[in-house]
């Protein structure tokens, strides 16, 4: 076996492909890359190990470990597809909010780790009067998405050493009976990943300044125009939501 | 063709007797409450390769006070594929924002393909010491090298398993490896012993004499001392850098520092971490350590 064979081979038994160990005492470096995978799983989705359990967590992280493998040399980077992995595995049968917790988790990782934008705050004073021509810029290091689980409520809940005597568990119990959702944000404050529950008009909102709408246009929307747009645009920039303002035209 | 000493820049230097221990995630916050009474601190690089957030500017606060030396675990010198351009991207980034005073690996290899496909072994996965492996880990530290524009440093690591086939022995090879790229060395004492007890190797003590004594001394920028948890005589000792340095590592420290002068030298502890002040404690051990063998150079000088 000549050594690019026999580093393609070493790998392949490390992601138990093959169980036949390239050398004796192989095994050592199987388990200990295991080990570290599940580490690095846990670290990155503690609410997905605090619902399914260690035992089953383990399970799941070493099935995704062994599917996927690991692409990249930091640990931290492993697992960032986790949540979409799941849908597919048998878990999600009995869990079927569990990929969306994944998500959560994955998204406030994320944030945690991204270049949060400070707040232009200048820039807000070239607003002009005409809002057709400005249009307002979003923290690239945001997340937000809408789940059809009630998933920050799972979140919140599963924060508690006893998630079941929380009132966020009893709320999250009667939405999935209702078979109602909420929709997510994620934001910073500090150095700390954040998410709260958001309605669905600023969802809207957000996927309108995405895109890159002017301002005339998307409180124009008729859905969105009840919202106050002063109350909810001081709300957000003082989340670091909103991070400025440009002129579009 | 090798990167020769001569066209890397020079590495920022340490006093020789400096002593540093390795800071993380546990300890992040003792660092910054108590700022440490060592001369340099060790971080694994991967752990800051992040864009921003709380590690990186813990970091970049840490390091305005306390030089770094950056360790990595993860770019595998001696794989036959090519460190990937986004993986020395990042540790160039890193490099950049801390200017560390050292910048590190392994002699090991982590990438490979399987199905075409690169991936990454998330371990330091051993090599057999041949012809075409020193032609891989020379190509991976030139290009280190280059991409950093400093010399590195290399480190030996333990093996778990051996090789039917190698064209050189370990010191040997690391020898091969200054010689063609101008790296440094790193002397890890603690991965020498594990190896030799596990080969079961009748002199440890003398194993790690002639394995220092064949190596390039000018070569090696640090040292690295380790414990590992003891086991029974049948099984294999593996270095989990859990405990404190034994008895035996700090004798053979000795040994070593008399051999080839005092170096900088890192106390490792990596799992079951103990409190800061324990860790301190152990680089304070270091300190004595290489005071005794001055104390002893120099009465022997009298005599």
């Amino acid at each position: 076996m000549n050594l690019s064979d026999y580093q393609s081979h070493f790998l392949a038994f490390l992601f138990g492909g093959s169980n036949e160990p390239a050398l004796p005492n192989s095994e050592v470096y199987r388990f200990g890359v295991e080990a570290k995978a599940v580490r690095a799983l846990e670290h990155s989705y503690p609410t997905v190990k605090a619902l399914v359990g260690p035992a089953a967590f383990e399970e799941l992280a070493l099935d995704y470990f062994r599917m996927i493998r690991k692409q990249s040399g930091d640990w931290s980077d492993f697992g960032w597809g986790f949540p979409s992995w799941i849908i597919s595995h048998r878990i999600s049968d009995r869990v079927p909010y569990l990929s969306d917790v994944a998500r959560l988790d994955n998204h406030i990782g994320r944030v945690e780790r991204s270049a949060y934008e400070e707040v232009n705050v200048d820039s807000f004073a070239e607003m002009g009067e005409d809002l057709a021509s400005c249009s307002l810029i979003l923290n690239k290091g945001l997340h937000f998405f809408r789940s059809m689980y009630p998933v920050i409520s799972i979140w919140e809940a599963h924060k508690s050493e006893s998630p079941k005597d929380t009132l966020s568990f009893a709320q999250a119990k009667r939405m999935i009976a209702k078979g109602r959702g909420q929709n997510v944000l994620i934001y910073r404050a500090g150095w700390k990943g954040m998410a709260e529950i958001i309605p669905e008009n600023a969802v809207l909102l957000l996927e309108a300044i995405r895109n890159q709408l002017s301002i005339a246009e998307v409180f124009g929307e008729d859905v969105l125009k009840e919202t106050n747009f002063t109350n909810w645009l001081q709300d957000m920039i003082a989340k670091g939501v909103i991070v400025g303002a440009k002129t579009i035209h | 063709m090798g990167n020769r000493q001569d066209t890397v820049p020079a590495r920022p230097e340490l006093g020789s007797s400096s002593v540093g221990v390795g800071l993380r995630p546990d300890h992040y916050q003792d660092a910054l409450e108590h700022p440490p009474s060592v001369d340099f601190l060790e971080v694994h690089s991967e752990n800051f390769f992040a864009e921003a957030g709380i590690a990186v500017d813990l970091l970049k606060e840490v390091s305005a006070s306390t030089p770094i030396s950056l360790h990595g675990t993860s770019a595998g010198l001696g794989s036959v594929e090519a460190i990937p351009d986004d993986y020395l991207q990042q540790l160039k980034r890193l490099v950049d924002r801390v200017n560390p005073i050292l910048v590190s690996d392994h002699l090991c290899f982590t990438w490979a393909r399987i199905g075409g496909r690169l991936f990454h072994g998330g371990d330091l996965l051993p090599i057999p010491y041949t012809e075409d492996s020193l032609r891989h880990a020379v190509n991976n530290i030139d290009r280190m090298q280059q991409a950093l524009g400093r010399q590195i440093a290399v480190e030996n690591v333990c093996a778990y398993i051996e090789f039917d086939h190698n064209d050189f022995d370990e010191a040997a090879f690391l020898s091969e490896i200054v010689a063609r790229t101008g790296c440094g060395l790193i002397l890890d004492i603690n991965n020498v012993m594990v190896n030799a007890r596990n080969t079961q190797v009748a002199e440890p003590a003398d194993f790690v004499d002639r394995y220092v004594a064949s190596l390039d001394h000018a070569a090696i920028a640090e040292i690295h001392l380790a414990g590992s948890t003891p086991v029974d005589r049948e099984e294999l000792l593996i270095d989990d850098h859990a405990c404190p340095v034994s008895e035996a590592g700090w004798y053979a420290y000795g040994r070593v520092v008399r051999e080839i002068g005092p170096r900088p030298t890192l106390i490792e502890w990596d799992n079951n971490l103990p409190s800061w002040r324990e860790l301190l404690g152990e680089a304070t051990k270091a300190r004595k350590a290489q005071r005794r063998v001055w104390n002893r150079e120099r009465s022997h000088e009298f005599v």
